[in-house]
């Protein structure tokens, strides 16, 4: 750290420490997207600096990452092939994802799941998962089951050791991204919070990669958030890459899973596999208040979400506002001994209390995944000058369907893109003076908020309502109507942003973290709405009730975002087509 | 019928301030199943701010972001069910420097491997 610079001018609350550094390549994010970046940009000679809000490997979105690694490797169906992994995500994703990208992702996914294996992970051929061929593949919507299994927290603790193993990279732990700085045009740095000691740290660097993870938290409901404990799914990166004038893509586009529990409490949000273990394999039932069925098989992702919201909608919901999951009605004598065996929650679920093999538990569907982003090309560069994006924050891979398994083979292909890509820039570039007005206009938002003392609002009122507002009416199904409100409680929550009132005490303070996190999850959650009201048709993750079909006619076009001062302005633009064209008429 | 309440005994630790850790008190309503983590949020949301703990939760026991002594064994705050009319005193993890409160150093493990890697594999 080279200089240090003490900022004070308010009497009321204690002088903000501001301190200054640099490095070549600053990573946003330690999940998998960012260590992967960090690694490859280290390889390619630079500096990296490495930033997580918390420690790599205990958390972030990877950690939860259910296991599926969805690329055609060396164990592969003889029938299957890297185009026809190509074909299944161009298709089902609904042609809205760019083919560039995909090409990427499906010819490179495969060796850098090589590169995991050599950093010691354990990679479980998915033909022999549990000793047999997965039963649900087709419902993922992979035309073979193909790929591997690795869960997320063991992927990441194979990951965090590769990290540290490069001296040439240093690893900030419980840093949290304040602000992306620019100037002349590109990117030049970050503003950050060094929690552990209370400080604000200015860090310049010519190259910055986001892989800040998903926005789960904007909504009330989410596998991203188990017990209603963040897990750092805010959205955060989103706003961060739209405010310092990079572009986003198909924000509309956000995955629901149809069934995550609701109750009892302690099981909030834990995802538990409802739709590929409990009902498919062990035959539980699912009902409405009235114990009435109401499925349809086979049990297809947005179809089934749509199907559990309307009976919670139309009144034939749970106390807990979902639908039962019942065990204990399933037809087949070894339910419960399929459950244990192959429920990986069932064990959590137990510690909580809660066995799921006696009795009925609730669930409604939940946000599960952003699928649009900040645009990215095939080099992980954004539309800003120095800022590359990877893993879920960057947006138009998967098209209007993120396929199940393809989370991972996405981060580890960009992860590394945006890395050595970062790398290379660096080598030629400096970082551009950053407007100093940028880091002030942050640190004067601080103060305020530490002002604001007892008089103030808490962000966890602020968030429940976004939540509340973006779950009911920017959620699985949506209406011009509905929409339209959620844009007006969203300026409404913004206009209350600086009346947050958090604690002045510098060390850990959570509160300095939760205030700037609101203000970015208003301005990613404006994004959603802003960008949904826009699309006038039903595809993949977004269905709209007031146009409940695919217009393959006009819509196989992007929706990106650009915020142009306080405004968000949006223009339709052609998705990137190399090989398989999209159908042309309506359907 | 009154609600049903349990006090949650919290170390509290500013190295950079405090000559020694102290304890505080908060009462809280438990309503439904509860676990630590749920405990110490509401405590942060409503009664605390400056309460400093791992505010992450993967929920699946896998992350090990929220280990604690609760009670004076080592558990995952997150897996662990608050009791009524059982005392819950929360302290820092045995074996790491403390940050602020219940939020220690992970990274101080041997060459970056999570001491805990092996209880959980």
């Amino acid at each position: 750290l080279i200089c240090t610079a003490v900022y004070a001018k308010r009497q009321e609350v204690k002088p903000l420490k501001i301190v200054h550094t640099e490095c070549q390549v600053l990573v946003v994010g330690g999940g998998g997207a960012g260590v992967i970046a960090a690694i490859s940009a280290a390889r390619e000679g630079a500096r990296v600096t490495l930033l997580n809000q918390g420690p790599v490997a205990r958390t972030g979105l990877t950690v939860m990452a259910g296991g599926g690694i969805q690329v055609v490797g060396g164990q592969r169906d003889p029938r299957d092939s890297i185009d026809m992994h190509f074909e299944d995500l161009v298709v089902r994703g609904h042609y809205l994802g760019d083919q560039n990208l995909i090409e990427v992702v499906t010819q490179e996914a495969p060796e850098r799941c090589g590169e995991l294996e050599k950093y010691g992970a354990k990679l479980v051929p998915v033909n022999f998962f549990r000793g047999e061929t997965l039963k649900t593949t087709e419902a993922y919507g992979h035309s073979f089951p193909r790929g591997y299994f690795l869960h997320g927290s063991a992927m990441m603790k194979v990951l965090r050791k590769e990290l540290l193993r490069h001296p040439e990279i240093t690893v900030l732990e419980d840093y949290f991204t304040y602000r992306l700085l620019t100037g002349n045009g590109s990117v030049g740095g970050a503003l950050c919070l060094d929690m552990r000691k209370g400080e604000f740290v200015v860090i310049r660097s010519p190259a910055v990669v986001l892989a800040t993870g998903g926005a789960g938290e904007l909504y009330s409901l989410t596998s991203n958030w188990p017990q209603k404990i963040s897990g750092n799914a805010r959205g955060t990166g989103y706003a961060l890459a739209l405010q310092a004038g990079a572009k986003l893509v198909d924000m509309e586009m956000t995955q629901f899973y149809p069934a995550t529990p609701v109750g009892p409490p302690a099981i909030w949000g834990i995802h538990s596999g409802v739709m590929e273990d409990i009902v498919p394999n062990a035959g539980a039932k699912v009902l409405n208040k009235n114990m009435e069925e109401f499925l349809e098989f086979p049990l297809v992702r947005d179809r089934t979400a749509r199907s559990i919201y309307r009976e919670i909608r139309e009144g034939r919901g749970t106390p807990a506002g979902g639908v039962y999951v019942d065990v204990t009605k399933s037809d087949l004598p070894q339910a419960g001994n399929i459950i244990k065996e192959r429920v990986p929650a069932y064990k959590q679920y137990k510690s909580l209390g809660i066995d799921i093999t006696e009795g009925p538990f609730e669930v409604a569907p939940s946000f599960h995944f952003q699928i649009g982003g900040v645009r990215i090309n095939e080099n992980a560069e954004t539309s800003l000058s120095g800022l590359y994006a990877a893993g879920e924050v960057s947006g138009n891979t998967h098209g209007a369907n993120r396929l199940a398994g393809s989370a991972v083979p996405e981060l580890l292909a960009f992860g590394d893109r945006a890395g050595r890509n970062a790398a290379r820039r660096a080598a030629k570039e400096k970082a551009p003076e950053t407007d100093s007005g940028q880091v002030q206009e942050e640190m004067d938002k601080v103060e305020r908020w530490c002002r604001s003392k007892k008089a103030g609002v808490r962000t966890h009122e602020l968030r429940d309502r976004l939540g509340k507002t973006m779950y009911s009416q920017v959620g699985v199904s949506r209406t011009a109507q509905g929409m339209t409100q959620a844009v007006e409680e969203i300026e409404r929550l913004k206009s209350e942003l600086p009346q947050i009132q958090v604690s002045d005490q510098p060390v850990f303070n959570l509160g300095w973290v939760d205030a700037k996190e609101m203000e970015l999850m208003v301005e990613t959650a404006k994004t959603i709405a802003f960008s949904a009201l826009i699309r006038k048709e039903s595809r993949g993750a977004h269905y709209r009730e007031d146009y409940p079909t695919t217009d393959y006619q006009n819509w196989t076009k992007h929706i990106v975002l650009e915020k142009k001062g306080e405004q968000l302005q949006h223009t339709v633009e052609p998705v990137k087509i190399t090989r398989i064209k999209p159908p042309e008429t309506k359907q | 019928m009154t609600a049903k309440r349990i006090t949650l005994k919290a170390y509290r630790f500013d190295p950079l301030k405090d000559p020694k850790p102290t304890y505080k008190e908060y009462e809280i309503p438990l309503s439904g199943s509860m676990s630590v983590l749920m405990a110490l949020e509401y405590v942060y949301e409503h009664m605390d701010e400056t309460l400093a703990f791992r505010r992450y939760c993967c929920g699946t026991s896998r992350c090990n972001s929220c280990l604690m002594r609760v009670n004076g064994k080592k558990i995952r705050a997150c897996s662990t069910l608050v009791q009524e009319g059982k005392p819950l005193v929360v302290e820092p993890p045995d074996g790491y420097r403390v940050i602020k409160d219940l939020v220690v150093d992970f990274s101080e493990g041997k060459e970056g491997v999570l001491k805990e890697d092996e209880e959980t594999a």
